[in-house]
């Protein structure tokens, strides 16, 4: 009797590790997952996962929300958009790894005898012999998603990769984003406001002197950035990830 | 006398023959409506895309045909094709509404790089948000109808849609 207990509690145990593993799956250190849905006035309905940055909110009409990164709109080669948004959690995580190391970020076609049609970026390291770990696919499905602007998956794939890698620079790395090729489009100029507003608040409040404050922004000083922008300012910043914007040589 | 009763006898002959007349003459039936074909085919396709959820098109094409509409035949092709009146009545006000020259000006300015995606989200957050829904079936008709591919329109704002109130 007491091993038929005995089992019961392992198995209960087991069970309970295996739930938190896919809780886990959905939020990882610097990302995680939000599913967004929306009824049209026509009454179809749409949902979408979204990758958003982890630990920053911005509080819109007294709701808190996350920065998405990339908006999952199709489910590619997965079964489920939510399989592809997990596996988009964990790619995303491997590549901040993978650039801590050095590695570049770079727009590749999908390879041939690959299970999806379109560009993909990909984090390629410098050594030769090493080969390159797949980031984000960006699928045709996807293309007419982004927007009027969006000609082919080429150019979506450069702008996502441009502002994964400027949302990294600013708000992981707490870096000038203001050198990114990204900063050409009126919405993301909004990240170059945050970093003055974050560096103000380090010179201003926590007495950073003004030489050293670009090294010496923290979490909160941006956090407060964030929370001084206006409600317009904040949907903008909300809303970068989602279409591909006017601009020149995405 | 005599011509009393010989006109007498005339009145009830003419009274016969007026009443043998009228029960001869066949029954009449009744006057057969003349529809319009063109407004009932009309009809039957806004119902369809009704049907399918593409009010968007069906507003479209009826703010098209406005000026020489005939109502009551594109409505009986809308009915003949399952449409309800209801929805009839919610199309025919959309395209009709105010909501729908907003929502082709913001589409056309847009397209004209006069204003910003963000622009057109800050329109549906504000003013459509709690516009009722003929208003905003307006807008998105509208919109979408300064497309040249309303296909390519009707993605376009899905997408602001989504960002805009999915906040």
């Amino acid at each position: 009797m007491k091993k038929i207990i005995f089992m019961f509690i392992i198995f209960l145990m087991l069970i309970s590790n295996i739930q938190a593993q896919q809780m886990d799956a959905l939020s990882t250190k610097e990302f995680l997952l939000e599913k967004k849905s929306v009824t049209y006035p026509s009454g179809r309905e749409f949902s979408i996962w979204t990758l958003c940055l982890n630990g920053y909110r911005v509080l819109v009409s007294g709701q808190k929300r996350y920065i998405p990164i990339f908006p999952i709109y199709s489910e590619s080669c997965f079964k489920t958009s939510r399989d592809r948004s997990i596996d988009v959690l964990e790619r995303a995580s491997n590549a901040l790894d993978s650039l801590l190391h050095g590695e570049t970020l770079e727009v590749l076609p999908a390879p041939e005898n690959g299970n999806f049609s379109g560009f993909s970026i990909w984090a390629v390291p410098h050594v030769q012999e090493e080969h390159p770990g797949l980031v984000f696919r960006i699928d045709d499905a996807d293309l007419h998603h982004f927007g009027f602007r969006a000609e082919n998956t080429r150019q979506v794939a450069n702008y996502v990769k441009n502002i994964f890698e400027v949302m990294r620079t600013l708000f992981l790395r707490r870096s000038n984003p203001s050198n990114s090729p990204a900063m050409q489009y009126p919405d993301v100029k909004i990240l170059k406001r945050i970093w003055l507003d974050a560096r103000q608040h380090a010179e201003k409040i926590r007495n950073i002197p003004p030489e050293k404050s670009a090294y010496l922004v923290t979490f909160e000083d941006i956090q407060e950035a964030i929370d001084m922008l206006s409600e317009s300012q904040k949907i903008r910043l909300l809303g970068i990830a989602f279409v591909i914007p006017e601009g020149e040589g995405i | 006398m005599m011509y009393n009763i010989i006109y007498s006898w005339l009145i009830i002959v003419s009274l016969f023959l007026l009443l043998e007349g009228c029960a001869n003459r066949p029954p009449q039936e009744p006057p057969i409506p003349k529809y319009d074909s063109a407004m009932l085919k009309l009809g039957e396709d806004l119902a369809l895309l009704v049907k399918n959820k593409r009010h968007e098109e069906a507003i479209i094409r009826l703010n098209k045909r406005l000026n020489t509409l005939k109502k009551q035949d594109c409505l009986k092709g809308f009915e003949n094709a399952g449409g309800l009146k209801k929805e009839w009545d919610l199309i025919l006000q959309a395209a009709n509404s105010y909501e729908f020259e907003a929502g082709k000006n913001y589409g056309a300015k847009l397209l004209a790089s006069k204003l910003q995606d963000a622009d057109v989200v800050e329109y549906i957050r504000v003013s459509l948000k709690n516009a009722s829904n003929v208003n905003k079936l307006a807008f998105y008709a509208g919109f979408i109808s300064a497309f040249k591919n309303v296909d390519v329109g009707r993605n376009h704002l899905d997408t602001l849609w989504l960002w805009a109130t999915s906040h």
